[in-house]
């Protein structure tokens, strides 16, 4: 009997000790350390691309050891920049593919573009010109993009302030589309600058009470493009997603949830903002608080968003652009 | 915070009051510590510095009061309240109050122990064990009291972790075949769910010990660590199993005491749902002879270690310093505003750098101070074998331990050639007074740390020497009743290049970021302690901490610190 126990632990222990066998752990010194050359030349795939028809450029080279490399490409006329990067041995998808978003505002225009292939501890650098023809559509559900000005369906409070400046502009800053919103103006005595309401009514032919998008909180993420201006006095843009959880088609604080998201400006020049809904938080004077309705996340109860406008009334003045509000599903916007 | 205040009151007054009604029912345990730092920092920069401190002064006085209350012959509780005040904030102002401590402990049916709440665990060298890597070698008195306030202050003890969950433990004898068997269970909680991405993450196993006979014991231990499924959104879940079995043979061999002993086992580390996610599974076996020569005082060890590249295992691998912590005193220095490098100074007092928890990944670790086995036995990619030595005169008050360590990867870090390391240990201490033949006390104490890692290649990138010692002195003496001169030197010097590993969040390497240093560390340190009894003192210390990184002279400072402790435990 003792036998066969100590045979049936000597056999299980055998049996455990099982190892995988590769010769070595990570990348190969010889790969990283090794004189750099190239196997294949720096290329693109197309010299001209229209992304409005969902087109994509691929770029690729291969060396001779483990690179860390970037491409930068930027816009002659608009001065949008995009960053590809990555440490690999070959440049290839998904890495190093260009679906016509931009990593530093503003966006690209159809203009010629120029992507520069850099190699860290290479001195030399490896261009390759692009046309592009075509510019990507934002996909998502857009609740204002100003192209139309301010929708007589919104309703907006703007402060009776000093040099209030709560308009739709189209100048040199235009990010996006033709239009943006400029928020700006001295407000002494309040935090609140301005605001606009923008109702579910306000879309489609004005009959749903509520936006419409999935139920699935987890997917849905709300965007913006956002300017910062130097200023000593942030801004602070506040979102309130005010949902119609008992379906009465009004949102009513006392029976309903309301979502926020308080976003400081600190920033200079445009950035897009992204957040899920379901990291939101009920804000009151921007401390969490409990909600009234059914404290779930339900996106396609929103029934009315206000957007507000906030800085310190006792600094001075504050001033930030806003455009591309937009819903977008599984994913953050991408521009 | 003057609910908190009354809460106290009131839970001190009736403790008290049932203390003295019943008084063998009512036990207040605990300590006291009060602590006042003035810190200089001297900064070798080619910008003069405005934008820094130079200084800091400061201190705090706490108190911990536990009340360990039996309301029955079976069940125990303990319940520690902190009250810590800093230096300057007076009325109430600074003062904040922490539960340190709760627990529940007690014996179901005379036959099971149970403890709920804090827990300190332990089981062994490769399932879950708190190994103290970091400081190899016995420290100089001074630097030693201020680990003994670390080690207070992260519930190190014994090797132990401090958990929160549940534990039981209960045996079973046999008349037959086996003498008993004792098992232990725990569970514990590592992380708790945040209901969307972050699943609840517990942490549990057991260990059963089979006496088979007063020669002869055999263990099984299992070590888990893994995710609820459905407590977060998602249904992927993280898994980490550790089973091992160990033996413990007790024998004379011609009169000599011997001991064989061993441990093997394996592990497997997987996420359910990710595909990306690599299946990690290893094994790793560790047995060992001693003999021991009674008349001579001495005990001999040898041992074979083989730890696999991918054994994980997260209880015995978690380190007590988190080295990305960022530092207490003077974290920015120099014009720059540059970050501070750790160095032996904030490691030896600096309580805020170390780690309560358990960690899946694989943690940082800091190539001089322990290359050869920064994760304690459980260090996995480790093969090859060691020997310890004990020798104690207690006539003489001398005592004398040595160890060495030579061992080799198994699997190359991005080339086939394997590392070579080697550690050696010595650590000495004298008891003057006895040969002396003096009435009062004088220690004196030594240790070394020598470490070299090495790999050849047939190109230079490959090639790997790197060479440190961690050095220690120390003297403690007694020269007017209960007082102390104390003092000693800690040195830490390295030299030479590695390759140090970078993995991702699933613990595969994924590149190497070369280290090249020339350090030299150092703490030189005295001071005046006058002890009221074994568990209170009083003393005023002072220590400079010098260092120099001769690779890059402007990363040079040094720390002066003047300190006035006072503990007591009770």
């Amino acid at each position: 009997m003792k036998r066969l126990i100590y045979i049936a632990i000597a056999l299980i222990s055998l049996n455990s000790c099982k190892r995988e066998q590769m010769p070595y752990e990570g990348p190969s010194l010889e790969d990283i350390n090794g004189t750099f050359g190239f196997l294949n030349a720096y290329k693109s795939d197309k010299t001209i691309i229209d992304f409005s028809k969902g087109e994509v450029v691929n770029f690729s080279a291969e060396f001779t050891k483990i690179c860390t490399w970037k491409i930068e490409i930027k816009g002659q006329s608009s001065g949008a920049k995009k960053v590809l990067e990555g440490k690999s041995r070959n440049i290839g998808a998904p890495l190093s593919t260009w679906n016509g978003t931009t990593s530093f505002f503003p966006m690209f225009k159809n203009e010629n573009c120029v992507a520069t292939l850099k190699i860290e501890g290479v001195t030399d650098t490896f261009n390759l010109n692009i046309i592009v023809t075509g510019l990507k559509k934002p996909s998502g559900f857009v609740v204002a993009n100003f192209e139309s000005g301010i929708s007589s369906k919104w309703t907006t409070f703007i402060q009776n302030g000093a040099s209030m400046d709560f308009k739709v502009k189209s100048d040199e800053f235009v990010v996006e589309g033709s239009n943006y919103l400029n928020m700006a103006g001295t407000v002494n005595w309040d935090w609140l600058i301005g605001l606009i309401d923008f109702p579910a009514t306000a879309y489609g032919n004005g009959t749903d009470k509520t936006f419409p998008i999935t139920s699935i909180a987890d997917d849905v993420y709300f965007n913006c493009l956002i300017y910062g201006v130097p200023n000593s006095n942030p801004s602070r843009i506040l979102f309130q997603f005010k949902e119609d959880d008992n379906g009465n088609g009004t949102f009513e604080s006392s029976a309903d949830d309301e979502y926020d998201k308080e976003i400081i400006v600190n920033w200079e020049g445009w950035k897009l903002v992204s957040f899920k809904y379901n990291s939101l938080a009920r804000l009151v004077n921007g401390t969490p608080a409990v909600n009234n309705g059914n404290s779930k996340f339900n996106p396609n109860s929103i029934n009315k968003i206000s957007m507000l406008h906030l800085a310190n009334p006792t600094i001075g003045p504050g001033s930030t652009k806003i455009d591309c509000l937009m819903f977008t599903e599984k994913g953050p916007l991408e521009l | 915070m003057l609910k908190a205040k009354h809460i106290i009151i009131l839970f001190t007054s009736w403790a008290l009051n049932g203390n003295a009604q019943i008084s063998p029912k009512v036990k207040i345990t605990g300590g006291a510590r009060s602590i006042i730092n003035n810190q200089n920092i001297q900064v070798n920069d080619s910008i003069p510095d405005k934008t820094t401190p130079k200084g800091n002064a400061g201190g705090y006085a706490l108190i911990d009061l536990g009340f360990n209350i039996s309301p029955n012959k079976n069940t125990e509780i303990l319940g520690m309240i902190r009250i810590k005040n800093q230096y300057g904030g007076f009325f109430g102002g600074g003062v904040t109050f922490d539960v340190r401590q709760l627990w529940v402990k007690g014996i179901i049916a005379d036959a099971v122990r149970y403890q709920l709440g804090d827990i300190n665990l332990k089981q062994t060298p490769f399932t879950f064990y708190n190994n103290n890597e970091d400081l190899l070698i016995n420290q100089n008195p001074v630097t030693k009291m201020q680990q003994e306030i670390v080690n207070y202050e992260t519930f190190y003890k014994n090797n132990t972790w401090r958990q929160q969950g549940a534990s039981v433990d209960f045996g079973l004898n046999f008349s037959k075949y086996l003498q008993e068997i004792n098992v232990n269970g725990y569970i514990t909680r590592l992380n708790m769910t945040n209901f969307g991405n972050v699943p609840e993450r517990l942490f549990g196993g057991s260990t059963i010990d089979f006496v088979v006979n007063d020669h002869l014991s055999a263990q099984y231990n299992l070590s888990s660590v893994f995710d609820v499924t459905g407590t977060g959104t998602d249904s992927n879940s993280f898994r980490n199993i550790v089973n091992t079995g160990a033996f413990k043979y007790t024998n004379t061999f011609k009169n000599y005491p011997i001991v064989l002993k061993g441990e093997f086992g394996n592990s497997s580390m997987y996420y359910t749902k990710d595909s990306n996610a690599p299946m990690l599974n290893d094994f790793f076996l560790n047995p060992s002879a001693q003999i021991s020569f009674p008349k001579l005082n001495i005990e001999l060890e040898v041992g074979y270690l083989n730890v696999g590249p991918d054994f994980r295992s997260p209880g015995a691998q978690s380190k007590r310093i988190n080295y990305n912590s960022a530092l207490t005193s003077f974290g920015l220095y120099k014009q720059t505003q540059a970050d501070r490098p750790m160095g032996l100074g904030d490691i030896m007092g600096d309580n805020k750098l170390y780690n309560n928890g358990i960690s899946n990944k694989i943690m940082a670790y800091h190539p001089l101070i322990n290359n050869v086995l920064p994760y304690g036995l459980a260090t996995f990619n480790r093969n090859g074998i060691y020997g310890i030595a004990k020798w104690s005169n207690k006539e003489k008050g001398l005592s004398a331990d040595w160890a060495h360590y030579q061992l080799s990867e198994i699997r190359g870090q991005g080339t086939k050639n394997l590392k070579q390391y080697t550690m050696s240990n010595v650590q000495l201490g004298w008891n003057l007074s006895k040969v002396l033949k003096l009435k009062k006390s004088l220690k004196i104490s030594t240790a070394v740390s020598y470490q070299q890692t090495s790999r050849a290649g047939d190109f230079s990138f490959e090639k790997v020497d790197l060479q440190s010692i961690q050095s220690a002195f120390g003297f403690e003496w007694e020269f007017a009743k209960q007082l102390e001169l104390v003092g000693g030197y800690t040195g830490l010097q390295g030299k030479g290049n590695d390759q140090v590993s970078n993995r991702n969040s699933f613990t595969e390497v994924t590149d190497f970021k070369d280290y090249n240093v020339n350090l030299n560390e150092s703490i030189t340190a005295v001071g005046l302690r006058f002890r009221f009894t074994e568990k209170a003192y009083f003393g005023i210390m002072y220590q400079s901490f010098n260092y120099e990184n001769k690779a890059q002279a402007f990363d040079n400072y040094k720390i002066n610190q003047t300190l006035i402790i006072y503990n007591l435990l009770f």
